[in-house]
C-alpha cells in the first residue's frame, strides 16, 4: 500500500465519521443547512472513495511493464483510434485520476443542485437547541480543516492531483461548516438566515463541481499531459464573458468539422440587421407612440386627459374611440363610472357560498355596541358608483377608505343609539335608508363624486361565542307557543265535546217529554176502555180483571198458605208445583 | 472625431438643463420651489412650469387624506373605559407651513393621529358613558363630542401644522377585552333570562286556557241540565194531567185497577207470598167448602 493510498483511507474514515455526526445534528436541530452540510460531507465519502479507487488504478497500471509503441496506438499511422474513443481510451487508461475527478464534479454538481432545491421549497421550520448544535458544528469545522492541511500536504509531496482535489473539497467542508455553525449561533439570538446558509453552501459545492468538471475537460482536450486544477471558479465565470473564448470556439468548430460558423448565413443575417436595427427600432417606436396616442373606452367607462397635469377637458370623455399626444405631454386616466363597485362593511368575507348562518364566523368580523350595551356583527354591503370623475379624482386622495370610515362612524352612531333587537329586527329597513342617506350626505359635503346607490344589510347577530344563547330565546318562545298551542289543542277538543254533550242530554229530555206524554195517553186509551166495559158489568168486570190480575201478580212466585184459625203453615207452593216445606218439623199435607 | 465628442457632450449637457428646468404641476396638487432650501414659489394651478435645474420641485397632495387613527384606550367621566378608533379626513391649508412643519404624508399622519386621539381624551373625559350609548337618542352626545374634536384639532392643526381637519369621527367604540367578557357572559345571562321567561309565560298561558275550557265545559253541561230537567218536568205534568183528566172520571175503578197492575209489577219471582187461605181468593181451596 503506498502513501497516496494510505492518506486516502485515512480521510475517508474521518469524513465518514463528520457525516455521521452531522446527520445526527441534523435530526437533533433540524436546520436544513446543518442538512446540506451533511450532504456535503457525504458527497465527500463518495469522492474520497473514488480518489482510492483510482489511486489504485493508477498503482497497478504503473506495476505493468511498458508495452511497444506500434502496439499502443500512439504512433502516426491509420492504427490510431479515432475521436470518441481516443478520448475513452485516455479517460480510463493512463488518466485515471483526471477521470475519478470527473466523476468527482459530476457528483458535486448533482447534490449541489438537490440542496438548492430542497432550500428552495422547504417551509419555515424551528431549529432546536441552536446554540449547543452551532459551538459543535464550530468544533467539526476544525476536523476539516485538518483533513484538508493533511490531503493538500500528501497530495503536494506524492504530486497527486486525486489528492489535492479531495483537499480542495474538505477546505470547502470546513468553510461550509464554519457557515452552518454561525447560522444556528445567530439563530439562538433571534436571526434566522437558515434557508440562505443552506442555499449558500449548495452554491459553494457547485462552485466546486463546476470548478472540478472544467479542470478535467481542460486536461482531457488540452495539451499539458499532467492533471492539475490550472482554473479557478471565478476564472472560469470570467473565461464565459470574454469574446475570444467565443473565437476560439467557433475556429475550433470550423477546425475540427468544418463549420465557418463566422461566415455562415445566420450570422450575415445577424450583422445585416444589426447594420439596419437603427430604421427598425425607429420604426417601432413609432409604432409604439401611434398606439400610446389612441386609447379607446369601452361603455361603462369615462377618462380625463392631464396635459402637463392639467385636465384638457371640462367634461369627461365618454365612450368610444379617442386621441391624445403621447406621453409625457398628455396622460389619460379611466374609471369605470357606469359599473357599481362594492365596499363591504363589517365584515370582509367575500365568500358568496358561505351560509351566513349564526353559528358560524362570516369572516373577519367586526363588533359594534348598540344602545342596550350588547355588542352586534353588522354584514352590510354598500354600493356605489363614481358620479363625477373629476371631483373624485382631484378632491379626495383615498376615497374609498374615507367612504369606508365615514360609513363606519354612522353605522356607530346608529347603533349606540339604538336597542339590539330594534337594530336586528324592526329598525333594518329604516336603518338601510338612513345609513344611505347619511352617507351621501356627507359624500356631498366633501365633494367626493361618489354616488351611494345602495345600502344592504346582508346580517346582524350577535357575536358567534354567544350566539346560542340567542337561539335559546326562540327556541324558548318557540316552546311558549308550543305549549299554549296545546292548551288551546285541549281546549277546542273540550268544548266541542261538552257542546255535544249537552245537545244530547237536552234531546234526551225531549224524547222523555214524548216518551212520557205517549205513555200516559196509552195508559189513559187503556183505562178509558176497560171502564166503558166495567160501567155496563160492574161486579163481573171486576171479578174478570181481578182474576186475570191475580195470575199475573202470584203465577210464578213463591207462595206460603198460612191457615189463620191455626196459624199453622197450610200449603208451600213453588213455582208449578207443591214442595216440601223447608225448616225442621214441617209437614206436607 | 474629438469634435464630435464635445458636441454630443454638450447635446447631454443641454437636455439634461432641458429636463431640469421643465417640471409640471398636476391637479389636486400644490408645489413649493426651494432654491438652496429655500421656498421661492408657491404653484396651485395645475400646468407646465419652468425652473433652474438647480431649484427643486416639493410636491404636496392638496386633495382630501383619509387614515384611521391608532386604536387607544379611553376613560369617561364615571370612570368608563372604551376602546376607540377615530379616523381623521384632512387637506392641506398652509402648504409652507406643511412643508417647514411635517414636510410629508407619512409624517403628517403620525402627528395628526397623536394629536386627534390627545384631543379625543380630554373631550369625553367630560361625557359619561349614557352620554355615548343610550337607547334614548336624545341623550347620546356623540354629534357634540365629534364637533368639539374637529373644532379643536382644526384649530391646532392649522395653526401649527398648516393643515385642515375635514372630518373626523370615532369608527369603532368598544370596550377593553376585560369588560367585554362582562358584556358577554351579560348578554348570555339576559338571554338566559328571557328564555325562562318565555317558558314559564307558555305554561301561565296554557294554565289559563286549560282552566277557562274546563268552566267552559262545566257551564255547557250544567246549561243543558238545567234545560234538559226543565224540559223533562214539562213532560211529566204533561202526561200527569193527561192521567188526571181520565181518571178523575172515576177514581175508585183507577184506584182498582192499578193496584192489580201495581201488584204483578210490584212482586218480582223472588217474592214469596205468605198468604192467608181463608181470604177470598182461597175461598175455593178448603175442601170442606168445594163439598158444601
Amino acid at each position: 500500500m503506498n502513501t497516496k493510498i494510505r492518506t486516502s483511507l485515512i480521510a475517508i474514515s474521518i469524513t465518514l465519521g463528520l457525516t455521521l455526526l452531522k446527520f445526527l445534528f441534523y435530526f437533533l436541530s433540524g436546520s436544513i443547512a446543518v442538512l446540506s452540510e451533511a450532504w456535503h460531507s457525504f458527497s465527500d465519502i463518495t469522492t474520497s472513495v473514488l480518489v482510492l479507487f483510482a489511486l489504485w488504478r493508477s498503482a497497478s497500471l504503473a506495476r505493468r511493464p511498458p508495452q511497444p509503441a506500434a502496439e499502443g496506438g500512439r504512433a502516426d499511422g491509420p492504427a490510431r483510434p479515432l475521436g470518441f474513443w481516443r478520448f475513452m481510451g485516455r479517460l480510463f487508461g493512463e488518466q485515471i485520476e483526471s477521470t475519478s475527478s470527473l466523476l468527482i464534479g459530476v457528483f458535486l454538481t448533482f447534490i449541489s443542485v438537490s440542496l438548492i432545491l430542497n432550500a428552495w421549497s422547504t417551509k419555515i421550520v424551528l431549529i432546536q437547541r441552536p446554540l449547543l448544535t452551532g459551538i459543535l458544528f464550530l468544533i467539526l469545522s476544525a476536523g476539516s480543516y485538518f483533513l484538508f492541511r493533511f490531503l493538500s500536504d500528501v497530495g503536494r509531496a506524492e504530486n497527486s492531483a486525486a489528492l489535492i482535489s479531495d483537499g480542495l473539497h474538505s477546505k470547502g467542508d470546513m468553510a461550509c461548516s464554519s457557515l452552518a455553525g454561525l447560522s444556528l449561533i445567530l439563530y439562538h439570538f433571534g436571526i434566522n438566515i437558515d434557508r440562505w446558509v443552506s442555499l449558500a453552501i449548495a452554491l459553494l459545492i457547485l462552485s466546486f463541481g463546476v470548478e472540478i468538471l472544467f479542470n478535467v475537460f481542460a486536461h482531457l482536450y488540452g495539451k499539458r499531459r499532467d492533471f492539475r486544477m490550472r482554473y479557478r471558479f471565478l476564472e472560469i465565470l470570467g473565461i464565459g464573458f470574454e469574446k475570444e473564448t467565443y473565437l476560439r470556439l467557433f475556429r475550433w468548430i470550423d477546425r475540427k468539422y468544418s463549420v465557418d460558423i463566422l461566415r455562415s448565413t445566420l450570422v450575415r443575417y445577424a450583422r445585416l440587421s444589426l447594420r439596419y436595427s437603427g430604421y427598425a427600432l425607429a420604426g417601432a417606436a413609432l409604432l409604439a407612440l401611434l398606439y400610446d396616442m389612441r386609447f379607446q373606452l369601452e361603455m361603462d367607462e369615462q377618462a380625463v386627459v392631464e396635459r402637463f397635469g392639467k385636465p384638457r377637458t371640462t367634461e369627461p370623455l365618454g365612450p368610444g374611440l379617442h386621441f391624445k399626444l403621447p406621453r409625457p405631454i398628455d396622460r389619460v386616466r379611466v374609471v369605470q363610472t357606469g359599473r357599481i363597485q362594492e365596499l363591504f362593511l363589517g365584515n370582509v368575507s367575500q365568500e358568496e357560498e358561505r351560509p351566513l348562518i349564526w353559528g358560524n364566523e362570516h369572516g373577519e368580523e367586526v363588533h359594534f355596541l348598540s344602545g342596550d350595551n350588547n355588542f352586534l356583527n353588522p354584514y352590510i354591503t354598500l354600493h356605489y358608483r363614481i358620479r363625477n370623475l373629476y371631483a373624485y379624482f382631484y378632491n379626495i386622495e383615498n376615497p374609498t377608505v374615507l367612504m369606508e370610515n365615514i360609513s363606519y362612524k354612522i353605522l356607530q352612531d346608529l347603533f349606540t343609539a339604538k336597542p339590539f333587537y330594534d337594530i336586528a329586527i324592526t329598525y333594518r329597513r329604516e336603518m338601510e335608508s338612513a345609513v344611505a342617506t347619511a352617507l351621501q350626505q356627507r359624500l356631498d359635503a366633501l365633494d367626493t363624486g361618489i354616488e351611494v346607490v345602495a345600502v344592504n344589510v346582508k346580517d346582524i347577530h350577535p357575536p358567534v361565542m354567544i350566539s346560542d344563547s340567542f337561539e335559546n330565546v326562540i327556541a324558548s318562545y318557540q316552546k311558549k307557543e308550543e305549549t299554549i298551542n296545546l292548551a288551546l289543542e285541549y281546549r277546542n277538543t273540550e268544548i266541542p265535546a261538552s257542546r255535544g254533550e249537552a245537545y244530547t242530554n237536552v234531546s234526551d229530555a225531549r224524547a222523555y217529554v214524548q216518551e212520557e206524554v205517549l205513555k200516559s195517553q196509552a195508559a189513559v186509551a187503556g183505562f178509558r176502555a176497560k171502564w166503558s166495559a166495567y160501567r155496563s158489568h160492574k161486579p163481573v168486570i171486576r171479578q174478570v180483571l181481578y182474576f186475570t190480575s191475580i195470575v199475573t201478580a202470584l203465577g210464578e212466585r213463591e207462595k206460603i198458605l198460612v191457615d189463620p184459625r191455626t196459624g199453622e203453615l197450610d200449603l208451600y207452593l213453588t213455582s208449578g208445583a207443591a214442595a216440601p216445606l223447608p225448616g225442621p218439623g214441617g209437614t206436607e199435607e | 472625431m474629438k469634435r464630435n465628442i464635445i458636441v454630443l457632450i454638450a447635446l447631454l449637457l443641454a437636455a439634461l438643463f432641458a429636463y431640469g428646468s421643465f417640471f409640471t404641476v398636476n391637479e389636486g396638487t400644490s408645489v413649493i420651489l426651494t432654491q438652496w432650501g429655500k421656498p421661492v414659489r408657491n404653484l396651485e394651478a395645475a400646468g407646465l412650469y419652468a425652473k433652474w435645474p438647480w431649484q427643486k420641485v416639493n410636491a404636496f397632495d392638496k386633495r382630501i387624506n383619509c387614515f384611521e387613527a391608532q386604536t387607544l384606550q379611553l376613560l369617561l367621566k364615571d370612570k368608563n373605559p372604551i376602546v376607540a378608533t377615530c379616523y381623521v379626513a384632512w387637506k392641506l391649508h398652509d402648504p409652507k407651513l406643511f412643508f417647514q412643519s411635517l414636510n410629508n404624508v407619512d409624517n403628517a399622519r403620525l402627528k395628526l393621529g397623536d394629536m386627534v386621539n390627545s384631543q379625543l381624551g380630554i373631550i369625553v373625559s367630560d361625557y359619561e358613558i349614557d352620554k355615548i350609548i343610550n337607547t334614548v337618542p336624545e341623550q347620546v352626545k356623540l354629534g357634540e363630542i365629534y364637533s368639539r374634536l374637529q373644532a379643536e384639532s382644526d384649530t391646532r392643526a392649522r395653526q401649527k401644522y398648516g393643515i385642515e381637519i375635514t372630518e373626523v369621527g370615532m369608527k369603532k367604540i368598544l370596550y377593553p377585552a376585560l369588560v367585554s367578557n362582562a358584556v358577554y357572559q351579560r348578554m348570555k345571562a339576559e338571554r338566559t333570562k328571557e328564555a325562562v321567561k318565555y317558558i314559564a309565560e307558555g305554561e301561565e298561558e296554557a294554565t289559563r286556557i286549560r282552566a277557562n275550557t274546563d268552566r267552559e265545559v262545566k257551564e255547557v253541561l250544567a246549561t243543558a241540565y238545567k234545560e234538559a230537567e226543565e224540559i223533562r218536568g214539562e213532560g211529566d205534568r204533561q202526561a200527569l194531567k193527561i192521567y188526571a183528566d181520565a181518571y178523575s172520571k172515576d177514581p175508585e175503578f183507577f184506584k182498582f185497577t192499578k193496584s192489580l197492575q201495581v201488584y204483578s209489577e210490584i212482586m218480582d219471582k223472588n217474592t214469596t207470598l205468605v198468604l192467608s187461605t181463608d181470604s177470598e181468593l182461597f175461598e175455593y181451596l178448603n175442601s170442606r167448602k168445594l163439598v158444601r
